[in-house]
């Protein structure tokens, strides 16, 4: 009874952080916003749906979702002669969201880069020197893939998942 | 200013290699079919499918696209009594896509963890210290997110 229960629940939804971030940020016009505004600077609601070419109801939802998250920070700005109109600004935590955009750009210039060559760089802000991102250790010392493993904590739903994988 | 690139391309996103690659994993079962791959090591179709509670026609069309990117490589195999299957495992260019997700995932566990905390830790293999993802520079020490930036190279300015 209590197995079956479980298994109604999305067993491991809650408990995966990749998948708590994808229900916030897992779709490609909410990462395109965020290239936007962490990586270009926009602030602007008109300047978001100018360079997406996004339909303005679903410019107004993926921000929307982005505020009530704490990724970004909704205030009010006001034009000569126009009315007062809202700019989105990115939070400490939404800034950090630039390592999930470099790992996807990192990817795509490795392995899928347009005919033209990289149109981007990751340089170090003040020595301009060229970054990728990478696995660290504690001593930030980078790591290759094959040395990082994933370990389940207390935490992990390893019996869910046991009775999901049994499950016909 | 873009030179020979039409601003239609340009805003096409086709030039920026962020859109490219969410053009082949941009929604979020894509991803998931990469956790359970790249993660846990799955290869069977039907262990998606039940891993994931995801539509069979859904996982069909998330898994052709993958590996027409070659993400993962399709192979053919059979149990004895049984019809073959198809199995999927990841191709070198598809394992680089583990920084991805330990993207993904160090941003929920530090942003939005769960009550009791981070339900899976990533740990070297060999004496198994936390591991994190991180900006590094050439020559090897981790780069903090402020201190990186992007830059156009000049032939796109």
């Amino acid at each position: 009874m209590a197995i079956s229960a479980t298994l109604e629940a999305p067993v491991d939804s809650p408990l995966c952080s990749i998948q708590r971030t994808l229900d916030i940020v897992g779709e490609r016009w909410t990462f395109l916003i965020l290239r936007e505004a962490l990586i270009e600077g926009e602030t602007k609601f008109a300047g978001f749906e100018k360079m997406l070419g996004i339909a303005p109801n679903i410019l107004s939802d993926r921000l929307n979702t982005l505020v009530a998250a704490g990724i970004m920070e909704k205030s009010t700005y006001k034009e000569d002669g126009a009315r007062a109109r809202s700019s989105y600004h990115p939070t400490p935590m939404g800034m950090q969201l630039k390592l999930v955009l470099a790992a996807m750009q990192q990817w795509g210039d490795d392995y899928v880069p347009p005919s033209v060559g990289v149109t981007q760089l990751r340089v170090a802000a003040d020595s301009k020197s060229p970054v990728r991102l990478a696995f660290v250790d504690a001593d930030n010392k980078p790591r290759a893939l094959e040395d990082v493993a994933w370990v389940n904590t207390p935490t992990y739903p390893a019996e869910a998942r046991a009775a999901r994988r049994a499950a016909k | 200013m873009l030179g020979s690139v039409s601003e239609a391309v340009w805003r096409g996103g086709a030039f920026c290699s962020i859109e490219r690659t969410l053009e082949i994993v941009g929604d979020r079962w894509s991803f998931l079919v990469l956790r359970q791959s790249l993660v846990y090591g799955m290869t069977r179709f039907s262990e998606f499918e039940n891993a994931l509670r995801i539509a069979p026609n859904i996982l069909t069309d998330r898994l052709e696209k993958i590996v027409l990117a070659a993400i993962l490589e399709k192979r053919e195999y059979q149990e004895p009594g049984l019809r073959s299957r198809f199995s999927y495992h990841p191709t070198p260019a598809g394992s680089q896509m583990t920084l991805v997700l330990g993207a993904l995932q160090q941003w929920g566990d530090d942003n939005v963890p769960p009550d009791d905390g981070p339900s899976l830790l990533r740990r070297t293999v060999d004496d198994e210290s936390p591991v994190r993802v991180a900006f590094v520079e050439e020559g090897g020490t981790a780069v903090p997110v402020d201190r990186v930036k992007f830059v156009t190279p000049p032939a796109y300015q």
